[in-house]
């Protein structure tokens, strides 16, 4: 099912208002944590290669806090009406809120604190709220009348949460038993597996069906989405293996294969966007943009290191392209255009009639965001590449002021659904 | 976007017309703060075909819409569809008649505030209009091309003038 077949379908299988924008709220919150967790760990940034600390915090409050809240949040709402099968409880989707935002909390403040019992007790509760989702994913997975574009990426992507959830557990109970031949090599793996793997498959899936929804243009072409799935897929097998095991045969073709699949993700993508009816693109494809040159970037960077090439911090620099480069700004971008048009679909207007998006968000955040944002990621990462201590702390400054915007506009959003459906001030028309 | 159908392809050659009239709106009229002078013949061509396309283009597209092809999907089960969009319509229309209205009351010239009511309504039919043919080119068109064999296909085609 395409993306507007999913919002005209979409009415009758809404979660109440609460449950997504509840997950998307605590990801601007968490994005805000992040950049702030950042910019106390800058010290550290440049040389991480794992291990407990703020700069590991950092990290997970990115990843499992941001990009995870936000992609439970749409996967509860967008997949039910693609698939055209319920969630099956919108209470268990709470439930999963209430084990993820604080098992994420108290993982990633065990993290920094360097508590081993803390970070257990956060990865397992954390782990609980995975489980969860892959159940009720499954189980709608399970109810589909009939098959979707964006079904295999799903699948896909709740294989790979096994293979990092599962990884990770097992890197936190090594911090207090030390059972593992090596900690390390076990941890580039669970990164690997999580970013290209889980996520990666989300971007895929979720991107095909919101893009060019966002665009006016064509669906995604199927005989292209196919080759990319295989490719993510064994791109992300291979590579992670071949790390985790140190193998390189198995590492660089797997590389070379996640190369070539980035590089048909931003083709297919382009294409895509080439082939709109409307010349106006929405303010949101900046950073998607951004997401793009970032993902190719990361992916070559990542074949560099795998291959041998002498890239000082180029662990940290790969770490930086991929979780905010790429990842953290598609989230963004999606979550910018998707709050407001999920709150004009719960509220009416004083003439009883769904708001325009336009009027339920101030736009200026969002520009302030956007710009806070790309100077931050070229501010950290050159902070990163060239070892100064100070490029990444103003770089992490920056990030936390669009992120410090990003929270505004989402509240500015989200207080329509209890005030109802007024006008922002400042807002597009 | 290609579609199989007669009936599809009409809809959407509709759909490239509203949205480059709607394109000329927002580069003609929304990007000016103040209101075009009595002789500005640009403006005045963009409001004319907007007011056609109030008027004319969009009756005669969700008519033909709520007539002849509504009552057909309602039939195979996707009256939650056509619901949204027969909202949609409504609401497009209303807009479409205040629309009208407003570039009536400026037609001898735009006073400041008949100029901010005209320009939002205008950002409003943008907004809304855009919304609704991405519901149409991207669930309805693609379902059309699946529903209709070719004998119904060639008698609707016929019917909205192809």
């Amino acid at each position: 099912m395409t993306g507007p077949a999913v919002l005209a379908n979409a009415k009758g299988r809404l979660l109440p208002a609460a449950t997504p924008l509840r997950f998307f709220l605590a990801a601007t919150v968490f994005h805000l944590a992040a950049w702030g967790a950042l910019g106390l760990a800058a010290g550290d940034v440049a040389d991480f290669v794992g291990g407990p600390g703020p700069t590991l915090a950092a990290l997970h409050l990115a990843t499992l806090g941001v990009l995870s809240c936000a992609a439970f949040g749409a996967a509860f709402q967008l997949l039910p009406v693609a698939t055209r099968a319920p969630i099956g409880s919108a209470a268990l989707a709470d439930l999963a809120f209430w084990l993820l935002a604080p098992g994420v909390a108290l993982l990633t403040g065990a993290m920094a604190l360097s508590s081993a019992d803390g970070m257990i007790a956060g990865a397992a509760v954390t782990g609980a709220a995975f489980a969860l989702f892959a159940g009720l994913t499954l189980r709608n997975l399970a109810r589909a009348p009939s098959a979707d574009a964006v079904m295999p990426f799903v699948r896909a992507a709740l294989v790979a949460l096994a293979g990092f959830v599962v990884p990770g557990l097992a890197l936190a109970l090594d911090g207090r038993l030390g059972f593992l031949a090596d900690h390390m090599a076990l941890a580039r793996a669970h990164m690997i597996v999580a970013a290209f793997g889980f996520f990666g498959a989300l971007v895929a899936g979720f991107g095909a069906i919101l893009l060019p929804m966002f665009a006016l243009a064509p669906n995604m072409p199927a005989r292209l989405m196919r080759p990319l799935l295989v490719g993510l897929v064994a791109a992300v097998a291979a590579s992670a293996v071949g790390v985790a095991f140190d193998a390189l045969p198995l590492a660089i073709p797997g590389v070379v294969v996640g190369l070539g699949a980035a590089g048909l993700y931003v083709v297919v993508v382009e294409r895509t966007l080439a082939t709109r009816l409307r010349r106006k693109l929405g303010e949101e494809f900046a950073l998607v943009r951004v997401s793009e040159a970032a993902l190719l970037l990361a992916v070559a960077l990542g074949l560099a290191l795998v291959a041998g090439a002498p890239i000082p911090r180029g662990e940290a620099l790969f770490g930086w392209l991929t979780v905010a480069g790429w990842l953290l700004s598609f989230a963004l971008a999606i979550l910018q255009r998707i709050l407001p048009f999920l709150t004009s679909m719960h509220v009416r207007d004083a003439r009883g009639r769904p708001p325009l998006a336009s009027t339920l968000a101030p736009r200026l955040p969002l520009v302030i965001h956007t710009a806070c944002h790309v100077v931050a990621l070229c501010g950290v990462g050159l902070g990163v590449a060239l070892d100064v201590v100070w490029l990444v702390r103003a770089g992490a400054l920056v990030g936390a002021c669009g992120a410090a915007a990003f929270l505004w506009f989402a509240i500015a959003v989200a207080a329509h659904v209890r005030a109802g459906a007024r006008p922002a001030k400042g807002s597009g028309s | 976007m290609m579609f199989q159908r007669s009936t599809s392809r009409l809809l959407h050659d509709e759909h490239l017309v509203t949205i480059a009239t709607l394109d000329a709106v927002e580069r003609t009229l929304l990007s000016r703060r103040d209101a075009p002078a009595p002789g500005d013949a640009e403006a005045a061509r963009v409001i004319a075909r907007l007011s056609r396309m109030s008027e004319l283009e969009v009756n005669n597209h969700f008519d033909f819409e709520e007539n002849h092809l509504f009552p057909i999907l309602i039939e195979r089960g996707d009256g939650g569809m056509t619901s949204v969009l027969s909202e949609e319509h409504e609401i497009l229309r209303e807009t479409g008649r205040e629309l009208l209205a407003a570039a009536g009351a400026g037609a001898a010239g735009f006073t400041p505030e008949g100029w901010r009511t005209f320009r939002r309504l205008c950002a409003e039919m943008v907004e809304r209009m855009i919304g609704h043919i991405q519901k149409e080119e991207m669930a309805l068109l693609p379902i059309l091309d699946d529903v209709l064999d070719a004998d119904m296909d060639a008698e609707l085609a016929a019917l909205h003038g192809g």
